[in-house]
């Protein structure tokens, strides 16, 4: 898959549209103070929770001015708790031609709920986001804990055509989302996530065990080195940023070069969510064999009778 | 240190390896993975994407590499595992779903140990000789059960830098160990997961290049003390796009510095007891 022409998927379909060697997806997670408000104790601290305001009051705007100088499209997930909390941000995000995606209704698990319980609530939270966002809603990250087994069937339902929550690869794939439907997943790595490398808190400890904050010239390399492996491998490169964590006068400097880099190589496809989601529904509908996905599906069924969507015969 | 102790006059040897865990481990073992599909898809991205990607690598540089693998990913991704066979590469037991030897009685490790080389004869057409401790410690009953289930070498201790013999009831056996570090063990560097969390304190990523200077460090150490490096590499977790150079340029510079026995770690057992028992190293 080096040198020039048409990068191949396994499926020895065309990878990307025409000569691009790799697809970039830079992606916000926009968490605000949500990101800590529903775990016990935290109502009320009032200086923890402002670390996490920082985003909608300062770094929001920052991100922004970034992904403008670069040129480049964005999609920022929020829950609709913080999208109610900071219409305004949510507004400038759409105003500015980004996309808005969908982090569940408050940030939190989805696994605690039933299937029938969840599946009225995405739908709602959607609608929701969508009115705020001034468009529908089409893309969708998990907040935190495990993927409902039925979490595809239920999103489709509310209009999610594509997800960045797996990650078990470096290319899209697709999630079986019943009546002859799929999900697009753009899987995203730990290690392109600012919040993993940055994000500290004195009182409650986070992270755990209080690791210092990561040298920044080093998570640039890092960041750098895993882009330059995608674009060698011809692969699909999803980075996480957060405004209230890289939105800062200190660290935009790190977005605005991995940006710049992104912008700038000719080699790089960037499109939208909906774009990529779009383009992969057309080229890639079924996954090559072996694919993670599809063996914890078949797995899941013979080791637990889990299924991502009910049987004909158990449909309500 | 005088004279070498490797085939050909090498200086040192390097018997490169991974732990191809996949999806098993604790997980699995307590039956949490098949609510889990998001944790499942990071031991999944070890088979479908990462092991290729270590493939091309060893290939490239023209090294033999030995791969630690559970029963059950030889299992779930059979074509995979030949083909590490067929690209010339040792494959070895590394549990039937990565347990623990340490939680085990003796008769729960006697059935890992003939569960999986069921699986290795069925699927791979010959059992492991090889073994890799999953998770840590072992027992002491272990090394005797190993050798009776066809294992001629362990690469699970820690307290040398070239093989030795184990002592098994008393006596010095025919099973070699051949031990490795965690110097050179990956999740102590750049392994990071939430729910379940990994490191448990949630410890920041290292740097690459840093972690590269480091390996580069181990290797000269090892290669002007005579000594077998081996690895504990994990393909999900050293190798990914950005990683993964980080490998390569380690291979180079291993490569590079001339002298190097590199070995399956089959091959470094069989050495190793070809050479007179009892004469130290």
């Amino acid at each position: 898959m080096t040198g020039a022409g048409t990068v191949r998927h396994e499926d020895g379909g065309p990878r990307w549209p025409g000569t691009a060697r790799c697809a970039a997806l830079v992606t916000v997670n926009f968490d605000g103070e949500d990101l800590l408000l529903a775990e016990p104790g935290m109502a009320g601290r009032q200086k923890t929770l402002s670390v996490l305001r920082y985003g909608a009051t300062r770094g929001a705007a920052r991100l922004l001015d970034a992904l403008d100088g670069a040129g480049l499209p964005s999609t920022w997930f929020t829950p609709v708790s913080t999208a109610d909390r900071h219409p305004g941000v949510v507004r400038d995000v759409a105003r500015a031609g980004h996309a808005v995606g969908l982090r569940g209704r408050v940030y939190g698990p989805l696994d605690r709920i039933t299937g029938a319980e969840r599946r009225p609530l995405l739908a709602e939270a959607a609608h929701r986001l969508g009115v705020l966002a001034g468009g529908p809603v089409r893309g969708f990250r998990l907040p935190v804990g495990e993927w409902p087994l039925t979490l595809a069937s239920e999103l489709a339902d509310a209009g999610i055509a594509w997800s960045s929550s797996w990650h078990g690869d470096d290319t899209p794939f697709v999630l079986p989302a019943g009546d002859g439907r799929h999900l697009v997943e753009f899987p995203a790595h730990h290690a392109l996530d600012d919040r993993v490398a940055f994000y500290w808190n004195v009182n409650p400890p986070i992270p755990a065990g209080q690791s210092r904050i990561a040298p920044y010239a080093e998570v640039l390399d890092n960041w750098l080195l895993e882009f330059e492996g995608c674009r060698r491998e011809g692969l699909l490169f999803v980075v996480q940023l957060h405004p209230e964590i890289c939105g800062t006068p200190g660290r935009i400097g790190l977005v605005e070069e991995l940006l710049a880099t992104i912008a700038g190589d000719p080699a790089v496809w960037r499109p939208t969510g909906d774009e990529l989601a779009a383009w992969w529904t057309a080229t890639h509908p079924v996954n090559p064999p072996g694919h993670p996905a599809d063996v914890f599906f078949a797995s899941a069924e013979v080791n637990a009778g889990g299924r991502a969507f009910p049987r004909e015969s158990e449909k309500p | 240190m005088s004279g070498s102790v490797w085939p050909d006059g090498a200086r040192s040897c390097v018997a490169l390896a991974f732990d191809l865990d996949g999806p098993t481990g604790g997980a699995m073992l307590d039956g949490s993975l098949w609510r889990s599909p998001r944790h499942f898809s990071l031991g999944g991205y070890d088979v479908h994407r990462a092991l290729p990607r270590v493939l091309d690598l060893l290939d490239r540089f023209a090294v033999p590499a030995t791969f630690f693998v559970p029963a059950r990913v030889v299992e779930m991704w059979p074509e995979a595992c030949r083909r590490i066979a067929d690209r010339g590469h040792e494959v070895a037991h590394h549990g039937d779903r990565h347990e623990c030897y340490w939680d085990l009685t003796v008769d729960e490790q006697r059935a890992v140990l003939s569960r999986s080389q069921a699986v290795f004869r069925a699927v791979l057409g010959a059992p492991a000789v090889g073994f890799r401790t999953p998770s840590g410690d072992w027992h002491p009953e272990t090394p005797r059960l190993l050798v009776e289930h066809g294992i001629t070498y362990s690469s699970s201790m820690r307290d040398d830098e070239r093989p030795y013999r184990h002592v098994v009831d008393g006596v010095v056996s025919e099973l070699v160990e051949i031990p490795a570090r965690v110097d050179l063990d990956d999740y102590a560097y750049f392994a990071y997961h939430r729910d379940p969390d990994f490191p448990k304190g949630q410890d920041r990523i290292a740097g690459y290049r840093s972690t590269l200077d480091n390996w580069r460090r181990e290797f000269d150490g090892h290669h002007r003390a005579g000594a077998c490096l081996t690895t504990i590499w994990h393909p999900k977790v050293s190798a990914t796009p950005g990683r993964a150079i980080v490998l390569e340029r380690l291979l180079e510079h291993m490569t590079a510095a001339g002298g190097v026995w590199f070995a399956r770690c089959r091959d470094v057992a069989a050495w190793w007891r070809s050479r007179p028992a009892g004469v130290a190293a």
